[in-house]
């Protein structure tokens, strides 16, 4: 199936486009124009065969070497097709002062991805409806990801970015200012955030309501850009792990994974049979985790105190099991590039089992305070609602997504580690609305739980280090004892690990959806590109459509069920 | 009030006993932005339970609060709106930076990062870690409480006043020291830009 779609692919594309393959094999297909890009993008989601109607991501790299062809920067966009589970990557080589040309008319999601694009390369989308920065200020000069910008070079400013409504009009005032004591004014200006109780981490939302309608919104973000995808151009591979604890510190065990893997598959290793095993699990308490928080904060928010501090007590308890694992309870940077940090603890089987044990009672306990509560249906029923069509077209993944009735769970459509001989199932919600959103995260508790159990049981032994002397790091009583080893060790921490030059696009089911991993590289130990594909970023894009038409109230609710983490929103 | 009903007089200052109350009543202000706020939560939470030291009224109005805890990556976007809640708060009021990120800046060089909050507002406690563990967090309340008690002397070397913390963020001080560089980068700044920017400073 797979290969006779990429032979039509090249059949049906080859006129005038170069079409390739990366590192691990997925067809690339370098447009020849900006209106080709569009139209190609646009043809390959209408295609019956093909059907690519997802867009996993929009990104851009600077080319400034030349090794890509005779352009400044090149123009990326992942497709994903929901029925066949298969990727295709497009490719544009633009010159400086070129326009690309904006793909929003196809992909709705595709709006703030440009938007990024242009911030940080400074890449002009014609027939773009909002066109501005996004993460920088408006003040900024420069495109911090550009290669000639330098990484340390700050620019900082004495006041913070005022009211806007995006590019829709602001209402018409006296003197500038809205009379906030009129009280049937039907255009009042409503500023939640960067700090504010309802609004979580660093979020923004301007609003214009009318009453207590929220008639327009638009997200001011950015206010954790931390720079991530620049540090890892100028980081190793071995020395960015660190940075991807930080992306969603909620599951930064999940992060771990899917940065090694995709590093990994680059380089053609494949790790150990136990290893895989602890990394499953791995990523499984991080969903759980995750999932804990993001129940527990948004009761919290709605006036449910006990759910907080009744799940607190097992979060807390799979930190314990954490930092028994690695020695961090946060961010753990557990994992090494074909390998593990260590190796599991002693305790680590009994601990688990206790967890697995023990952990689904309280899932139900909560249950039985939530599900079947008025006052909770109440508040979330039939609210923040996302319809399946609208969450394909803003590429929604995860559990809003799942929620909404797309059946999408990378776990079991592209089957990565041992997924595939594990049983579990995949939560799908019908309405789209709060209350889905947190029966499917409940389900996915207790679907971990069972994938936990399993794996729990079945720990093979083995070594936990890939035999590959180009990743492993030397055993630290050899770096003492062994000349070659003292060598080795020295090299690898000096030089890093040298991965072959390429690009290759690498994702997991992360449990606030598709994380991905774009990386290019030029040979050599630091990425060219390090493109993080964020699941939350996309599902904030949304929100600002979400909470038109709803109460302030609501858009309190909805915040807290789509789970945006700023370190990953922003990066 | 004794059990018989008889009064008590306790002999002390009323400044010590001012001293007193306000070290077992902090009100904490969070501003808690990333991992390190995370963290936070836990400490706020059942398990490590920061009300023993009287201080888990979360309030989110820095009006009524006296003392701010900044846990996690403070951006040059968010420096102004940090700088923002610190001038509404009413003295006595003391800040703890919590985290590598909001201390030094952390692992955060770039060109996004403030580099330490104290660029922008005196700081009296620093809490190490990426993030702390939520017992560091206890510990730094309880040594703010030991300086609020004046057992410990409180740091006054560095206090920026707002016109510095204004300095530290604004372009007008960055321009003076990295426009050079922003120059030999090949970067886009010209000279008309900047001053422009720099009366508009003036102006303000």
């Amino acid at each position: 199936m797979k290969n006779s779609l990429a032979e039509q692919i090249k059949t049906r594309y080859s006129d005038g486009r170069k079409i390739e393959t990366d590192s691990l094999g997925e067809i690339v297909i370098w447009a020849k124009s900006p209106t080709d890009m569009v139209d190609t993008a646009n043809d390959l989601k209408n295609d019956q065969e093909t059907r690519y109607n997802y867009l996993t991501d929009l990104t851009a790299y600077d080319n400034v070497d030349g090794v890509d062809g005779d352009g400044r920067f090149v123009l990326v966009y992942q497709l994903y097709s929901l029925e066949n589970r298969s990727r295709v990557r497009l490719k544009l080589l633009l010159r400086e002062g070129d326009h690309a040309k904006s793909v929003s008319i196809h992909f709705t999601g595709a709006n703030w991805l440009e938007r990024e694009v242009f911030d940080m390369y400074g890449i002009i989308f014609d027939n773009h409806p909002n066109l501005r920065r996004i993460m920088m200020d408006d003040r900024f000069v420069g495109h911090p990801l550009r290669k000639d910008y330098s990484l340390r070079q700050r620019q900082p400013f004495s006041n913070n970015i005022g009211l806007h409504l995006g590019t829709n009009p602001l209402p018409n005032t006296n003197e500038g200012r809205v009379n906030l004591n009129d009280f049937y004014n039907p255009n009042v200006l409503l500023n939640l955030g960067p700090s504010h109780p309802a609004m979580h981490g660093t979020l923004r939302v301007m609003c214009r309501v009318n009453g207590e309608t929220i008639e327009d919104a638009a997200c001011e973000l950015g206010y954790l850009h931390r720079a991530i995808e620049k540090l890892g151009e100028n980081k190793t591979y071995h020395q960015w792990i660190v940075y991807t604890d930080r992306l969603n510190y909620c599951s930064s065990l999940a992060n771990n994974v899917a940065y090694c893997m995709a590093v990994e598959k680059m380089m053609g290793i494949s790790i150990t049979e136990r290893t895989m095993v602890i990394r499953v699990m791995a990523m499984e308490l991080a969903r759980i985790i995750d999932h804990i928080v993001c129940v527990a904060i948004n009761a919290l928010d709605l006036g449910a105190m006990t759910v907080f501090w009744h799940f607190y007590y097992w979060r807390e308890e799979a930190y314990t099991m954490i930092e028994s694992m690695c020695g961090m309870r946060l961010t753990t940077s557990y994992t090494r590039i074909g390998g593990m940090s260590q190796d599991l603890p002693d305790n680590f089987v009994a601990r688990m089992k206790r967890f697995v044990e023990e952990f689904p009672k309280t899932i139900d306990e909560i249950s039985n305070l939530l599900t079947s509560n008025r006052i909770w249906i109440d508040r979330t029923r039939d609210v923040g609602v996302i319809t399946k069509e609208e969450a394909i077209k803003y590429s929604l993944m995860g559990p809003v997504a799942r929620a909404s009735g797309v059946d999408f769970d990378l776990r079991r459509d592209r089957p990565y580690y041992n997924y595939s001989s594990l049983d579990f199932d995949v939560a799908v919600g019908s309405n789209g609305d709060v209350y889905d959103r947190y029966l499917v995260r409940m389900e996915e508790m207790r679907q971990s739980t069972r994938i936990l159990k399993q794996c729990v049981d079945r720990i093979p032994t083995g070594p936990i280090w890939v035999d590959d002397k180009r990743v492993k790091i030397p055993n630290k009583q050899d770096v003492y004892t062994k000349m070659e080893d003292l060598i080795h060790h020295f090299k690898f921490f000096m030089d890093g690990v040298d991965v072959p030059s390429g690009d290759a696009y690498s994702s997991i089911e992360a449990p606030n959806g598709e994380l991905g991993f774009y990386i290019v590289s030029r040979g050599g130990p630091k990425a060219w590109r390090m493109r993080v594909k964020s699941p939350s970023f996309m599902l904030f894009q949304n929100f600002e459509q979400v909470v038109k038409g709803g109460k302030i109230p609501d858009a309190v609710a909805t915040l807290g069920s789509i789970n945006i983490i700023a370190g990953e929103l922003d990066r | 009030m004794s059990k018989d009903g008889s009064a008590m007089i306790f002999p002390m200052l009323l400044e010590e006993a001012a001293k007193w109350a306000r070290k077992n009543s902090l009100w904490p202000m969070p501003f808690g932005t990333s991992c390190c706020g995370i963290e936070m939560m836990s400490t706020l939470s059942s398990h490590y339970d920061l009300s023993r030291f009287g201080a888990e009224v979360v309030r989110f109005s820095p009006r009524q609060c006296d003392m701010l805890l900044v846990a996690g990556t403070i951006t040059t976007k968010m420096a102004p709106v940090l700088r923002t809640i610190y001038d509404q708060m009413l003295e006595p009021k003391w800040v703890l930076a919590i985290g590598a990120c909001s201390s030094s800046g952390g692992i955060f060089d770039t060109y996004s990062v403030l580099q330490g909050i104290d660029e922008i507002m005196p700081v009296d406690v620093y809490v190490p870690g990426c993030p702390p563990i939520p017992e560091g967090f206890l510990y730094a309340v309880l040594h703010l409480q030991k300086i609020i008690e004046g057992k410990i002397p409180r740091a006054l070397s560095n206090k920026p006043t707002h016109e510095d913390a204004v300095n530290a963020m604004t372009y007008k001080n960055c321009v003076s020291r990295t426009r050079d560089q922003v120059i030999k980068a090949g970067l886009t700044i010209t000279p008309e830009y900047v001053s422009t920017e720099k009366s508009k400073q003036e102006g303000r």
